[in-house]
């Protein structure tokens, strides 16, 4: 459970976010979308405790996210960035450092926590490749490896930036199918995404940001016919039966010839 | 799982605990065994039965003081000199999260070497002095670099022109002080170099307590550096307090390389070399490679100094000459013999 009340975010004395109020409870997966520099990313920051808001609070399940101990922040909410090295280690040894917050001074693995480590790997689809090398596997496979280290962080609150950046569209569908699993399970997810299809079909809120405000929140195909989609990202959105499609918002000129179905649209 | 399909990329030994335990011993007894050779060879050798024997005899024949006076301080010298400067590499790659930092490219070892002259020529009676103001060189170059590249947000390549430029200009530093203070530096040729000719057993002794520390603070530090390779703001979501650790870390690096240029000079190569080798042997798993590479540093520095005494007898090399005559084809060979994909930068 994350909540945000009024939350304001400035670099610099530049105002980056403003009056930003919502919460995400268990069981819900939320899309956080908008255009690039609208502060989606600030955003998720500050909910990690990676900057500090000039206003407004953050509460992780009730309690304000900088009355947290470190350890103790870090087993209630997970936090994967965007950009990430990526180091030459074995699976099963990186999903390992997801129960860091929860080892004892001689940092040595108990028995939960190896407990906690093969269910995670199980959970996110990875446990075949325990043994291989991180660099071996794919974007994709990396991306599922790093959400197993989340997973045994046995957070309540998960936080994804952009997780579907780089991956072909399999990899796509099956991390978000994987998060939606997640959510039905109970766990209260965050992700910055740009793959608007994606985020219609799979996630059951929306959380619109444009230039640092919130314009508008609420169930993605509701939003999208309101037309928010269409006035935030200047295109044209298309629902159809489960799926989406875009069009630029000014029709360019086409070579082929325009058909009567176009125009009715 | 692990058939054909990845067998182009060679597998690595020793990656379970067992293998990289007997990895460990096996390092160990190649020190032991180096260590033994350093004892033996030189300008004068001896047979091991005349080492043994001269122990039981209480005169001062000439066997028994060459192995009290010069032998044994250059042994000593030379494993406590190679296993410092291999785990301040390790260190210092684990805390940039770099692979081509090491303290000698990034004018660690030069900061160390710097101050350590400046100290020695200021105040020549006080020696015990010395070990100190190498360390404090030594941090202060680690923490200039280190702040650099956190306010600026330097690249990796950045990080390393930067270490090289003020590794230049400590050196330039260097090099006025011998030149301007001729006298003070005694032995300037072979600090510069690194060596451990006219090394004493007091010179070690004074920074032992340095490398004792630096060591230490090094293999408790281990399993929270292993989460800094995954990128400052994982491990900081992960519940590492990044700053704390990465300034500990830099610590213990200052103190292992100022004690060990403190008495060795210069040495440069070991700090990266060993490492780098090592990490192909044990992985990345600081746990291991800490230790692995305070062992494998140590007899890497014993053979490249019996090398030293023995390739030009009755003409010694300094050390340092040895070690990059030695360890820069070796090195360039493991560079070339990477697979794709199998590089730890």
């Amino acid at each position: 459970m994350i909540e945000f009340d009024g939350v304001g975010v400035g670099y610099d004395g530049r105002q980056v976010l403003g009056e930003i109020s919502f919460s995400v409870g268990p069981g819900s997966l939320t899309a956080l979308v908008g255009p690039n520099g609208c502060g989606k990313t600030t955003l998720l920051r500050a909910a990690a405790r990676r900057i500090t808001p000039e206003t407004g609070r953050i509460l992780v399940d009730g309690k304000p996210v900088e009355l947290y101990q470190r350890r103790e922040f870090a087993r209630a909410l997970a936090f994967l960035p965007q950009q990430r090295p990526i180091p030459a280690i074995p699976v099963r040894a990186l999903v390992s450092h997801g129960r860091f917050p929860y080892l004892g001074l001689s940092r040595r693995l108990r028995a939960e926590d190896r407990q906690a480590v093969e269910r995670a790997m199980a959970d996110a689809g990875v446990a075949d490749w325990a043994q291989r090398d991180l660099r071996e596997l794919s974007g994709g496979e990396r991306q599922r490896v790093y959400l197993a280290m989340a997973l045994a962080q046995n957070a309540g609150t998960i936080l994804l930036d952009e997780p579907t950046t780089y991956l072909d569209l399999r990899a796509q569908f099956e991390l978000l199918g994987l998060l939606r699993r997640l959510a039905d399970q109970g766990a209260c997810i965050l992700l910055v995404i740009h793959e608007l299809a994606l985020a219609l079909r799979y996630s059951d809120r929306m959380v619109l940001l444009d230039g640092g405000r919130l314009v508008a929140a609420g169930p993605p195909r509701q939003l999208t016919q309101q037309g928010w989609i269409d006035r935030v990202f200047g295109v044209r959105a298309r629902l159809t039966g489960t799926g989406c499609w875009f069009e630029p918002a000014q029709e360019e000129k086409q070579d082929e010839t325009p058909t009567d179905l176009d125009r009715e649209f | 799982m692990r058939t054909s399909r990845r067998s182009c990329i060679p597998t690595l030994p020793a990656r379970s605990t067992e293998g990289r335990a007997a990895l460990l011993v096996l390092l160990g007894a190649v020190a032991i065994l180096a260590a033994a050779a350093s004892l033996r060879f030189g300008s004068q050798s001896f047979s091991l039965g005349e080492l043994v024997g001269s122990l039981f005899e209480d005169g001062q024949d000439t066997v028994r003081r060459i192995l009290l006076y010069v032998r044994l301080p250059r042994t000593v010298a030379g494993a406590a000199a190679g296993a410092a400067l291999a785990m301040a590499g390790a260190l210092i790659q684990a805390v940039l999260n770099n692979a081509m930092a090491s303290p000698n490219v990034i004018g660690v070892n030069a900061g160390a070497g710097f101050a350590a002259m400046l100290v020695a020529g200021a105040f020549p009676a006080a020696a015990a002095l010395v070990p100190a103001a190498a360390f404090f060189g030594a941090l202060a170059t680690t923490l200039f670099i280190y702040l650099l590249a956190m306010r600026a947000g330097l690249s990796r390549t950045t990080l390393i022109l930067a270490g090289v430029a003020v590794s230049s200009m400590l050196s330039a530093g260097i090099d006025a002080l011998t030149l301007l203070f001729p006298d003070d530096a005694v032995g300037a040729t072979g600090f510069l170099l690194g060596g451990f000719s006219g090394v004493t057993l007091d010179g070690v002794a004074a920074a032992g307590w340095y490398l004792a520390a630096g060591a230490l603070l090094a293999l408790l530090l281990a399993s929270d550096l292993n989460l800094l390779a995954l990128g400052e703001e994982t491990a900081a979501s992960l519940g590492l307090a990044v700053g704390r650790v990465r300034f500990l870390a830099i610590l213990a690096a200052a103190l292992l390389a100022g004690g060990a240029v403190s008495f060795a000079g210069l040495l440069g190569f070991v700090g990266l070399l060993v490492p780098h080798i090592v990490r192909r042997l044990v992985g990345t798993d600081n746990r291991w490679l800490l230790p692995a590479s305070a062992l494998a540093g140590a007899g890497f520095v014993l053979l490249c100094d019996v090398a030293a005494r023995l390739l030009f007898a009755p003409f010694e090399l300094p050390v340092g000459i040895v070690m990059s005559l030695l360890g820069g084809p070796f090195f360039l060979g493991l560079l070339l013999r990477r697979g794709r994909g199998r590089v730890y930068d």
